[in-house]
């Protein structure tokens, strides 16, 4: 897939951060982009551009991913990429001692985490990959995970949720590449952006920039650029790319 | 099939996919002979005949696709269309 020139790409959660710089660079590589988020009014904030549509849709909920993706399938007649980047950043210790006593971790907070990290790209990546294995699309699969999923204190849920992701990513290398399909992951470090000084307090924020050697965040246009490149490399299949400043060598 | 190049082509990807020896390609052999002729490597073989032969399998045929003696059949009859 050397051009992206018509492609029909999905960036799941592309309506901010590094989903949106995603979509941008695909933009820019005359790409024609879709993006599902479930936020109506960060979709209708959106600059236009006449290669850019947007579909309000909930991946956490299988059955509104399927009617969508049946929908795009409908109208583009085929999906070349998807790329799997909605998540939620969101931090807690399994156990703490706190002045109100012994607080655990919450489970509706587990799940949460792991249904719209984890689950929501198991379900995009079916129904996505029906219609590319319908309609004989060589397309690629990309799975945005983190540094986190090599087990980071005080993100239980995260960490297991983009762990679960790269395991995804390994076995859908395996399994797709015999029909043609690549998948690959993409592991940020912590990057500039919103979700990222609202999950982390800026003590924490700057305790983690001291620990990466270049001393700074990760820009998401950096992220972007690394991720148009493997989807353009047809060689390019099961790696988990790792772009955080070299916080983790 | 058109030709006796045709079918060997066939018997080719029997042979790579399947792991299938020239001598043990026979009509009646199935999926459920060969272990590891699972319907992943079935995805796999569909699309390489397609791709061998220029065809398009619909999934009705493609469901019938289940034994070398089926799959020589279907693809004989697309390729002699």
């Amino acid at each position: 897939m050397q051009s992206l020139e018509n492609k029909i790409c999905i960036v799941t959660g592309g309506a901010g951060g590094i989903g949106f710089a995603i979509a941008n660079h695909l933009l820019a590589k005359k790409a024609i982009v879709i993006i599902l988020d479930k936020d109506l009014d960060k979709l209708n904030s959106l600059s236009k551009h006449s290669n850019l549509y947007t579909y309000k849709c909930d991946v956490t909920n299988e059955s509104e991913i399927e009617k969508t993706i049946l929908e795009i399938s409908n109208k583009f007649e085929k999906i070349d990429v998807l790329v799997n980047n909605v998540g939620i950043l969101y931090s807690a210790p399994l156990i703490s001692l706190g002045t109100s006593g012994i607080q655990k971790h919450d489970s509706l907070d587990w799940e949460k985490v792991i249904a719209t990290n984890l689950s929501s790209a198991f379900y995009t990546s079916k129904h996505v990959v029906e219609v590319m294995l319908k309609k004989r699309i060589k397309g690629v699969i990309v799975n945005i995970s983190s540094v986190s999923a090599k087990g980071n204190a005080g993100q239980s849920a995260y960490s297991a949720a983009k762990a679960g992701l790269e395991a995804l990513t390994k076995v859908w290398s395996k399994e797709l590449a015999l029909i043609g399909i690549r998948c690959f992951a993409v592991a940020p470090g912590f990057c500039d952006t919103e979700s990222t000084r609202a999950a982390i307090g800026k003590e924490m924020l700057d305790e983690t920039i001291r620990r990466v050697p270049l001393r700074r965040l990760g820009k998401v246009d950096e992220i972007a650029e690394l991720t148009l490149s493997g989807i353009q490399n047809d060689f390019f299949n099961g790696k988990i790319i790792e772009i955080d400043g070299g916080l983790v060598i | 099939m058109k030709t006796i190049t045709d079918s060997l082509a066939l018997d080719q990807i029997f042979q790579d996919l399947l792991k299938l020896t020239p001598g043990s390609i026979k009509d009646d052999i199935s999926m459920a002979d060969i272990s590891l002729w699972d319907s992943l490597h079935h995805m796999e073989l569909i699309l390489t005949i397609e791709e061998k032969f220029g065809i398009e399998l619909s999934f009705d045929e493609i469901s019938k696709m289940q034994n070398i003696g089926e799959i020589r059949k279907i693809v004989a009859e697309k390729t002699n269309k």
